[in-house]
């Protein structure tokens, strides 16, 4: 019965199409040759979903799916997702089990967006497991979830040009005070002291992110679980106040470009190059994205200075790559992981990108300067803190938008913290969460 | 008249009633289920919640101003893009030189990606941008704003451009019934020493009801169904000053509360449809009678 | 002054007033125009001035890295057999609800109004196309963008179709024809203006988009030029030349078919003295 239903209106649609398509022979043609393709009787192609943002990631380079493509015979086709889509689209395709067979994602955002444990296979008997040396990173819930070459978490401070603290004889400001003097020393010499491009609402984070995490690890080590189980507000916490107050007043102060909300992030990698701008609270990825474009760049990260001596903040690493379970070729997309992880292909990569290896027959290359310095200044000496983010468990965009607001002059910190106390009592309670 | 009814089979509305059915209207129905459901993509299970979406939705101080947005941004384009674009097709609709190399100007930024839109006027409407530049060059200082980061007029700032954007395809619409218009009835007037006004209220408006009608109804339920010209220009920004409820739809979506994001959807459906069908049940009515 | 004197001084005004006003449509364009011919660091200072050097190599490379050729083809195919099955099917339904007066026929006219009203739903749309057994292909593409399109169409048909003189179809039908003929031959090309309107608004919906593909079309080499063009888009996010250069080419089909329907819109006049 269902059948002859779904025959007859195939066959009254067929008509309808007919109808007008008598002339127009090529869309039955591409159509017969993509879904050969796809039905995969000759040979497998993957389809690798991956946000627009992350195209830059060595997983996806040309040469790599060239040479897995020479080796194995497997095609590799990239589905480059708008970033603000990726989400959804994603959320989408795993709902209706439409899934592509790589997903590139940060490992973090896959546990509270795409319902890592239901969605995605466990890579714990893979042949490459055994040689990864901090599995940490790749997974959840006790299992292997992702699949990465490298263990080195970004780091989130304030980027620096070195060139123009040399010039000006500027060293590293080690608290609030010291960091407004030197903006009011760069403003002299001409110079835009921070680059806040806050259009982009999360680009406002980067600040408390760091110096919220901070201040937690050295004055109340369990706050952030707390939060997480509703046993504190986020109105309970005056320094949060003060914190969001400090990035309000370099702003305020005229230490920033002028339209801190028409300003994007996209912009910060010319900002650099051009020398307009000295500083920007960001991650070291930009360090990389303006020493690609540019290697006699000078540019250094030193920790938040939201109060003596911080430590610098580090972010999960991301990146990873996962196989959804629905994936129809599992096996083919598991051996697009083996090809990575081969020393010979991995330690390209390594190099490349100038990753802390995870392959323990890997060798991490000589670290760029201002990775060193991070080592030197920060790791060793045991001054990092993982950032907010990698505390948090639900969205933060409501979040990016109070911090938008606060910039607009509408709303004070205190409101801001206000605002997002409720949406957050609301999300966790949406989560399930204990304690809402 | 028993006969003229069958000369006019059903049958044919039938290949357009299917495929809009099964690829637009069931689904849609199907979807709207969804409102009433504790949806999300990290749960397993989908639970029937009743009302509760939509007792949540009234309790969201957000969505009050989005809904105002939603207000001024209807009420200013639908009144724009149709005075611009009565204006425009009544000139253009005169014998001119350049006639057609200006209808083709005017109509062209309404086929253009929304992409563009954003792309182009981004650098236009900054402080330090084009607008205000021009502004200052004319003497105009006091003029110049924050187009898009002043949370006080970035509502209308997006109006305007929309206005921009959507005038021309009004425009075509009025030509279009424009030129149906028989070149007689102003001639009968003209003889009968009809002044230029008189024969725009007597001949012309009248005359254009059925594109008329068309206009203001698409720019009615499109400025109510707003997104994308906010989604491009501001996201909603700065902080959620220029949220319009398609916006917050977007919102409840990406955090993950799909049954929710589907019941504000559900609502706006209900809204626009309390508005827009007894106007068209009106002007349908009133179309016979002409 | 003589009528004739006036009313060439008042044509004259009037011009002069819209090209004025066309420089607000047409500034913002020549921006995108103009600076897709410049090179990277000049377009940053977004003015409006001749390129320093004429760099037609931008054209190239965005044809080049975006796969352009490609997604165009794809688009093409798409746009061009979503457009057609949305305006024979619509055309022929509004044709229909426009001439009949009856209890149904006001029903159906609602209910493809509503269409125009409700919003889209993805998950459910997809299930429909799976359990078709097509998901994936051009063709539930096709058929889902003639859905979507079809209650904007039926609306713009209907209210055109009803300022026809019925007159016309009744002597047709008296002399012996069938309503398809009626149809081809008496409306249809007294509908070429709205047709055109139509085909240029569908036209453009569908070539524009850059989310339907998305969730309907997995394998990406089918996906149509614009979500390339999205692509190519942060690619490049600092190289404003070639997004320029990415975005007039993409603008580029719509518009030429606006040129080319023009001529149709225009021929209007001809139905309008019929009716007369």
């Amino acid at each position: 019965m269902r059948r002859r239903l779904k025959s007859m209106t195939l066959g009254l649609l067929a008509g309808t199409l007919a109808l007008s398509l008598a002339a127009c022979g090529t869309a039955k043609n591409t159509d017969n040759e993509g879904g050969q393709t796809s039905g995969g009787s000759s040979k497998v192609t993957l389809e690798l979903a991956i946000s627009k943002s992350s195209q830059d990631s060595p997983f996806i380079a040309d040469w790599l799916i060239e040479e897995f493509e020479q080796e194995t015979g497997i095609k590799i086709n990239l589905q480059l997702i708008p970033a603000e889509q990726s989400t959804t689209v994603l959320q989408t395709k795993l709902a209706v089990d439409e899934v592509p067979d790589l997903i590139q994602y940060n490992l973090a955002s896959a546990v509270t967006d795409l319902n890592l444990e239901r969605n995605f296979e466990i890579l714990d008997n893979e042949p490459w497991v055994s040689r990864i040396q901090n599995p940490d990173v790749l997974s959840a819930f006790g299992h292997i979830y992702g699949f990465h070459v490298s263990q080195d978490t970004g780091m989130q401070g304030v980027v620096y040009n070195k060139d123009i603290f040399e010039e000006l004889g500027l060293s590293i400001p080690k608290n609030y005070e010291e960091f407004l003097a030197v903006c009011e020393a760069i403003k002299a010499a001409g110079y835009t002291p921070v680059f806040m491009p806050y259009k982009d609402a999360w680009a406002a984070n980067i600040w408390p992110a760091a110096a919220f995490a901070d201040w937690a690890a050295k004055n109340d080590p369990t706050l952030f679980d707390d939060l997480n189980s509703n046993k504190k507000q986020w109105t309970d916490i005056p320094a949060f106040e003060e914190i969001l107050e400090q990035q309000y007043q370099i702003y305020k102060l005229g230490y920033t470009n002028a339209d801190v909300l028409a300003d994007s992030y996209d912009m910060a990698v010319g900002k650099f190059l051009s020398k307009e701008v000295a500083m920007m609270f960001m991650g070291d990825w930009l360090i990389q994205n303006i020493t690609s474009q540019d290697p006699s760049m000078n540019i250094g990260l030193f920790a938040i200075p939201y109060a003596e001596d911080p430590s610098i903040g580090a972010s999960p690493l991301g990146g990873q790559l996962f196989i959804p379970k629905k994936s129809k070729h599992i096996e083919e997309a598991k051996k697009y992981l083996e090809f990575i992880a081969s020393p010979e292909i991995a330690q390209r990569i390594v190099d490349a990108e100038s990753y802390v290896s995870n392959l323990s027959d890997v060798t991490t290359p000589e670290q760029p300067e201002y990775k060193q310095e991070i080592i030197d200044n920060y790791i060793t000496p045991k001054k990092v803190t993982l950032t907010m983010d990698a505390h948090m468990i639900v969205d933060q965009n409501e979040w990016y938008r109070n911090l938008q607001d606060q910039f607009t002059g509408m709303i004070t910190p205190k409101e801001a913290l206000a605002n997002w106390n409720e949406k957050f009592q609301e999300l966790m309670k949406d989560k399930g969460a204990e304690g809402f | 008249m028993h006969k003229s009814k069958s000369m006019y089979p059903y049958y044919l509305v039938l290949p357009a009633l299917l495929v809009y059915f099964i690829f637009f209207a069931f689904p849609a129905l199907i979807g709207f289920y969804y409102s009433f459901t504790d949806w999300r993509l990290d749960r397993t299970t989908i639970q029937f919640i009743g009302w509760a979406n939509f007792e949540r939705i009234f309790s969201d101080k957000i969505l009050l101003l989005a809904i105002k947005n939603t207000l001024i941004f209807a009420v200013v384009t639908v009144i724009g893009k149709n005075v611009l674009g009565l204006l425009l097709a009544l000139g253009l609709n005169m014998k001119l030189k350049t006639r057609n190399l200006l209808r083709a100007i005017y109509f062209t930024p309404s086929i253009l990606s929304i992409l563009v839109i954003s792309i182009v006027f981004t650098p236009i409407l900054r402080t330090e941008g084009m607008l205000n530049g021009l502004f200052e060059w004319l003497g105009f200082e006091s003029l110049a704003q924050a187009w898009l980061t002043n949370p006080s007029i970035v509502i209308w700032t997006i109006s305007a451009v929309a206005i921009w954007q959507g005038a021309g395809f009004q425009m075509t619409i009025y030509l279009a019934g424009l030129q149906g218009i028989s070149k007689e009835y102003y001639e009968a007037a003209k003889i009968d020493g009809a002044s230029g006004w008189r024969s725009f209220w007597n001949i012309t408006l009248p005359l254009l009801l059925p594109a008329l009608n068309i206009n203001l109804m698409l720019t009615l339920i499109g400025g109510l169904k707003v997104f994308s010209e906010v989604y491009v220009l501001t996201g909603g920004g700065p902080g959620n000053a220029s949220q319009v409820v398609g916006t917050i739809i977007l919102r409840a979506f990406g955090e993950g509360n799909w049954g929710l994001g589907t019941a504000v959807n559900t609502l706006l459906f209900v809204c626009v449809a309390i508005i827009a069908v007894p106007l068209i049940i009106f002007m349908r009515r009133k179309e016979v009678a002409e | 002054m003589s009528i004739r004197a006036r009313s060439f001084l008042y044509h004259l005004v009037v011009e002069i007033l819209l090209i004025l006003l066309a420089l607000v449509i047409v500034v913002p364009l020549l921006l995108m125009f103009l600076g897709s011919f410049m090179n990277s660091v000049e377009v940053m200072q977004f003015r409006i001035q001749l390129p320093e050097k004429w760099q037609f190599s931008n054209y190239l490379t965005v044809f080049e890295k975006g796969g352009l050729g490609r997604a165009f083809l794809n688009g093409i195919v798409i746009t061009v057999i979503s457009c057609l099955v949305n305006i024979v099917t619509s055309s022929a339904a509004a044709f229909i609800l426009a001439r009949r007066e009856s209890k149904l026929s006001n029903f159906l006219y609602l209910f493809f109004f509503m269409g125009l009203i409700a919003p889209m739903s993805t998950i459910t749309t997809i299930r429909v196309v799976q359990w078709f057994g097509f998901y994936g292909s051009i063709t539930s593409v096709v058929f889902v963008y003639a859905a979507l399109n079809t209650a904007f169409s039926i609306f713009l048909y209907t209210g055109f179709v009803k300022s026809l003189p019925k007159a016309l179809d009744e002597a047709a039908f008296i002399e012996g024809a069938n309503i398809f003929q009626v149809y081809l031959k008496i409306v249809t090309p007294l509908l070429l203006p709205v047709n055109a309107t139509v085909a240029i608004m569908v036209f453009m919906g569908v070539w524009n988009d850059i989310s339907i593909p998305l969730y309907f079309l997995p394998d990406s080499s089918k996906w149509t030029m614009p979500l390339s063009v999205y692509n190519f888009y942060g690619m490049y996010s600092r190289e404003w030349n070639l997004i320029f250069a990415d975005l007039v080419l993409t603008s580029l089909p719509v518009i030429i078919l606006y040129v080319f329907a023009q001529r149709f819109i225009v021929s209007g006049m001809t139905a309008g003295a019929m009716k007369g």
